[in-house]
């Protein structure tokens, strides 16, 4: 069989040759085919709830805590989310976020969603692990590179976390496991870094057609159990829409309290708000500091790329598990993101300029 | 890049086994002036879910006798099966998953060819 070019590769290539490079931005845009449907526009509160136990070593099914809380916008072509960190003082729901739907179920959790980044949660989600986890499966599984080996036991909770270092390929239930992980000196930041890249690579997945009856089925399994709004009869026509889709995701900006409290950074959350859901991407390149990490078959050619744009990047020769655009930098971010097509990920740990990782995925 | 020529004929190819069995609505889209990473989609309608399955079989076993095998996908379903030839994707619905899904009006601006 020929290989197939990767859609990002594919994309540039057409661009490149169609002299769109040549043009001005604007022009560019107005180049791009127009997509017929798209999905419906709303602000959604998804939440993934953990394991309840009913007495010591007995989980009995999911629980009221959501210990993962994404708010999430759709509008257009895009996803925009902010990942909340469940540790969040939240007044409406007199105490941590996470407890917010155990008391008042999805309703004050939506409340307690829009008290924190003042925007409005028309929408509910919530899921459970196993549904995360079938969904996970449905697409494939994904691939990740551990630095280290990521080891951690808790027999309350019957979770066994036993990876070693390198590049692995997660199921469903080892990607829960992954995500659930905890232990290490940036708790739970990192771990909601590794929930954006979990779900940026099962979006990434669920774009490739072949993928879609999998996931339908998969869908239509776990549905039942989910506390939902969204009908999946209203949601389905729109999977070809998912095609086209481009997804951000960044942390709310929160500071640490008194005791184990987290506090939304009100002067960095108005900054970082307006900037990841105002701005659009600038037409001209950020001046920011950019690297490039990833295959060694992939660096000259990107390099190449961006120096026709004018920007000079560092390289990096590295394993990359998924291709993203890492940046807490929103605007140039999202200029990085929209030129190489790539999900555009902020992760909470401390990063200078942007770092764009194109990985074997692309090659696929 | 894409070699055109040979995709357009693999198009034709598939189609032809497909009405060999009998399939209904079978039409071809070419998507690439509608979609950034799309090529063509075959798309054919089964009067049945052991129909689905015959027209599955006989598609991935005769383009296999000519070299050509399928991407591995994830785990099909009984009302839509997905054949990933590259270039081009071969979807196989039951006139109801056809319908809900309905791919064509989705691409609506593609050209059938």
């Amino acid at each position: 069989m020929r290989p197939r070019l990767s859609f990002l590769l594919l994309g540039l290539a057409l661009l490149a040759l169609g002299g769109v490079l040549s043009l001005p931005r604007a022009s560019g845009e107005g180049l791009r085919p127009k997509r017929a449907g798209s999905l419906p526009e709303m602000g959604l509160v998804v939440a993934a709830r953990d394991v309840e136990y009913c007495g010591y070593h007995t989980p009995c099914g999911p629980g009221s805590r959501t210990d993962t809380i994404f708010y999430l916008r759709l509008e257009g072509g895009e996803v925009k989310g902010v990942a909340i960190p469940r540790d969040l003082f939240s007044p409406v729901a007199g105490g941590k976020i996470n407890a917010a739907y155990g008391r008042g179920g999805p309703e004050l959790l939506k409340r307690a969603v829009e008290e924190a980044t003042g925007l409005v949660a028309e929408r509910h989600l919530i899921l459970t692990l196993k549904s995360v986890a079938r969904v996970v499966d449905a697409v494939g599984g994904v691939e990740v590179v551990l630095e280290r080996p990521m080891r951690y036991t808790d027999t309350a909770a019957r979770l066994f976390i036993d990876f070693p270092a390198g590049r692995l390929h997660l199921g469903g239930e080892d990607a829960v496991k992954y995500m659930r992980f905890r232990h290490e000196a940036l708790g739970d930041y990192a771990r909601l870094d590794r929930i954006k890249e979990v779900l940026g690579q099962v979006l990434r997945k669920a774009q490739n057609p072949a993928t879609w009856p999998a996931l339908t089925r998969a869908l239509g399994e776990v549905w039942r159990e989910l506390d939902t709004d969204l009908a999946l009869e209203e949601l389905l026509p729109h999977l070809p829409a998912v095609r086209g889709l481009r997804l951000s995701l960044a942390t709310l900006p929160v500071r640490e309290g008194p005791g184990t409290f987290l506090y939304v950074d009100e002067e960095a959350k108005a900054r970082f708000l307006a900037a990841f859901f105002g701005a659009a991407p600038s037409s001209s390149p950020p001046q920011v500091a950019v690297r490039l990490k990833g295959l060694p078959e992939l660096l000259p050619w990107a390099e190449a790329f961006l120096a026709r744009e004018g920007v000079r990047a560092e390289v990096e020769a590295a394993e990359v598990a998924k291709s993203a655009v890492y940046t807490q930098d929103p605007e140039a971010g999202a200029y990085f993101a929209d030129l190489f097509h790539l999900p555009l990920l902020a992760p909470h740990r401390p990063l200078e300029g942007v770092v764009v990782e194109l990985g074997r995925d692309l090659l696929q | 890049m894409v070699k055109t020529k040979e995709a357009l004929d693999l198009v034709g190819r598939i189609k032809d086994l497909l009405w060999e069995k009998k399939a209904e609505g079978v039409v071809a889209l070419d998507l690439r002036k509608v979609s950034e990473s799309l090529d063509y989609f075959v798309l054919a309608s089964a009067t049945s879910t052991p129909h689905l399955q015959a027209l599955e079989r006989h598609v991935q076993e005769k383009l296999e006798e000519e070299g050509l095998r399928p991407r591995p996908t994830e785990g099909q379903s009984p009302r839509w099966v997905v054949l990933d030839y590259g270039e081009v994707v071969v979807h196989l619905m039951t006139p109801e998953a056809r319908d809900y899904y309905d791919l064509e009006g989705f691409w609506a601006d593609a050209d059938r060819i």
